[in-house]
């Protein structure tokens, strides 16, 4: 765990301290958070006060967008670099280099989609005009937390394989891109006709959860330090 | 099992008290040893590595067994590595020389244990590069081709991620990072990010992150490449003084040959994946490459000399070969060779003369219009201290003139150069 934690603690220096790493992850927040923090819930505010199938967009499509393109750099970019041989010549486990840097991508993105949540939430209120205060219902809570959460770590899995199997951060953004919309689209499809129930929520949940677990497994098995030397 | 551990002080030992002989337990490495006999010795490692720098004890930190790598593309009559048999002493310096993908690289990469070994074995520090290649990392400090720095973090950051990795104290980290960022001159630019060093500021400080562990083995791969000639000395001073104090091992790759001369106790010279010698540099150059003596003769054109000296050394005990070659100079226009030259016997009175610029000697010195120097070259068979007095005495024997001599010992860059002139390149 204290190895996980030493390199998840260094893929966030990097990024706050990446020239214009700071500006660069506000500016981001700031885009998602007013297309899909503002524009999109003033659009539409009525679909915020009953389980909608259209918050599916946040809950899958916003986080795999966000992991998809945050994952691009954590191995290609190492490579591109050439710090990825000297990591590799360490004490740390394939084990620990693997969930270190799963755990920053979906610390990342997490942070992001609270970002984004929050200002949904305050923006509904705040057009709602009503002085109670309103709060999201809890299939929609739930598929903005624990199902979103589930979602990004298994779009950062798929997007940490990619990472690890091309040579530059630019291809792997690209594949990323292009592969969690082409996964995206039936999920999407699916979801969307799905009834949002609490029940079927839940289910979607552990199946999705399973899919994490064997991709976090599979993953760490492909990831051998003797298959990334060339 | 005891082994009669002699202490014998190396070359570079002298200055360290020497223990009389030292009777321990021990085997020639540890590669039997269970795992937790292993783990007593990494705990203990402070005190066999002192043991060691006393030069009481005597460990192979690395051994190869026919280790050979093939790459996949690559065809199978040309390996990488081509069964390399090494044994290299804890607490030494070992150079690894060779032209580029001569297959220094891929050693480094096998002994790391980043790639697995076609076929034959080797052990780091008594662990196999194989099963046990994890706790071989965590003993060894690596400099790698590329400095391998995170030129996004500050070089604070950068030492303090390894310090990380390598589970050191905070206390202990803060004043390793310290030590190590004031030893190379830059512990008042800690804050800067690592990208915005020079070339060999960014080498220093990739050194002194192979170095944050305190490891007992340390890779470097062309350690002194991009730094200034200061900066490599210093490098080198300091390498040094890891293995006289702390009893460090060394294993070094470069294409400095003057450098490998300098530090190194052992050199290995590789070729298209083949150890073509081991060896001391000294060694290497007695076995390798014959010893010169350039020696410029006065030759005048009727008395033949330089054929005359040429017949007269084909045939010379202890001379391998001859070469004659004129000069173009002529003995009267001071030229840099005779400004440098050490005493020279000459073979005739009126030289004195020449040198003395007596009356006589503008005489002398017309009569050296007539003449000019030749150029003899002389490889010996063998080093030995008798043979060019004995060539000295015999030109002056046979009143050849002789204008200068010197001897030029021959360098490891001969040894390099002989061992790998005859292996053809791969194609491309």
């Amino acid at each position: 765990m204290r190895d996980v934690m030493t390199v998840f603690r260094k893929e966030m220096k990097e990024w706050l301290y990446a020239k214009g790493g700071l500006v660069s992850i506000v500016f981001n927040l700031l885009i998602y958070m007013g297309i899909f923090g503002v524009v999109l819930p003033l659009a539409q505010v009525e679909i915020w006060k009953v389980p909608n199938q259209l918050t599916v967009f946040y809950f899958f499509f916003l986080p795999s967008l966000i992991a998809s393109t945050t994952t691009a750099d954590a191995f290609a970019g190492e490579r591109e670099r050439k710090t990825l041989e000297t990591l590799l010549s360490t004490r740390l486990s394939d084990r620990a280099i693997f969930l270190g840097k799963l755990a920053a991508v979906f610390v990342y993105t997490a942070t992001m989609l609270l970002a984004v949540d929050l200002t949904v939430l305050s923006v509904v209120n705040i057009a709602d005009g009503s002085p109670q205060f309103f709060m999201f219902p809890k299939e929609t809570l739930f598929a903005l937390g624990p199902l979103a959460w589930i979602i990004t770590l298994l779009v950062a899995n798929l997007g940490l394989f990619i990472s690890l199997k091309v040579p530059s951060a630019r291809i792997a953004q690209q594949i990323g891109s292009f592969g969690s919309l082409v996964i995206s689209l039936p999920f999407l499809f699916g979801l969307a006709q799905l009834s949002m129930t609490m029940k079927n929520l839940v289910i979607a949940g552990i199946i999705l959860l399973a899919a994490v677990v064997l991709s976090t497994a599979a993953s760490i098995a492909l990831f051998q330090r003797q298959k990334l030397i060339q | 099992m005891k082994c009669d551990v002699t202490g014998k002080a190396g070359r570079r030992r002298a200055a360290a008290p020497i223990a009389p002989t030292l009777y321990v337990p021990c085997t020639p490495n540890v590669r039997n040893a269970p795992h937790e006999l292993k783990t007593l010795i990494w705990q203990e490692r402070d005190n066999i590595n002192r043991i060691i720098a006393w030069g009481c004890l005597h460990l192979d930190a690395i051994i190869t067994s026919n280790l050979t790598k093939s790459f996949q593309e690559m065809p199978l009559e040309r390996p990488a590595l081509s069964d390399l048999n090494l044994r290299i002493k804890a607490g030494t310096v070992f150079g690894f020389l060779g032209p580029n993908g001569a297959g220094k690289t891929t050693t480094i990469r096998l002994l790391l244990g980043l790639l697995s070994p076609s076929a034959g074995s080797a052990e780091v520090l008594g662990w196999s590069v194989e099963r046990e290649a994890a706790h071989i990392r965590e003993r060894v400090g690596v400099l790698l081709e590329h400095h391998g720095l995170y030129e996004r973090l500050s070089a604070y950051d950068n030492l303090a991620y390894f310090a990380d990795i390598y589970h050191l104290e905070t206390r202990v980290k803060e004043q390793r990072i310290k030590d190590l960022l004031g030893s190379i001159g830059c512990w008042e630019r800690r804050h800067e990010k690592a990208g915005n060093w020079s070339k060999g500021m960014k080498q220093k400080l990739a050194i002194a992150r192979a170095l944050i562990h305190d490891p007992e083995l340390v890779f470097l791969d062309e350690p002194t490449s991009g730094l200034d000639p200061a900066a490599a000395h210093q490098l080198r001073d300091e390498l040094l003084e890891l293995v006289r104090h702390a009893g460090k091992t060394i294993f070094i790759t470069t294409h400095n040959l003057e450098e490998a001369e300098k530090i190194c106790d052992q050199v290995g010279v590789i070729d298209h994946g083949h150890l073509l010698a081991v060896g001391s540099p000294s060694e290497l150059r007695g076995q390798f490459s014959r010893s010169k003596v350039i020696i410029i003769i006065e030759d005048h054109d009727h008395d033949h000399g330089a054929a005359k000296a040429l017949t007269l050394l084909e045939s010379f005990p202890g001379v391998h070969s001859v070469a004659l070659q004129s000069t173009g100079l002529h003995p009267a226009v001071p030229n840099p060779i005779a400004q440098q030259s050490a005493a020279v016997p000459h073979s005739a009175a009126q030289c004195a003369q020449y040198e003395s610029g007596s009356p006589e000697s503008s005489g002398a010195c017309q009569s050296r219009q007539s003449s000019h120097l030749s150029r003899l070259s002389i490889e010996l068979t063998e080093p030995d201290p008798n043979i060019v007095p004995n060539i000295i005495r015999a030109l002056v024997a046979a009143d050849i003139a002789i204008q200068e001599v010197h001897q030029e010992k021959a360098s490891l860059e001969d040894v390099f150069l002989s061992l790998t002139k005859d292996a053809g390149r791969p194609e491309a």
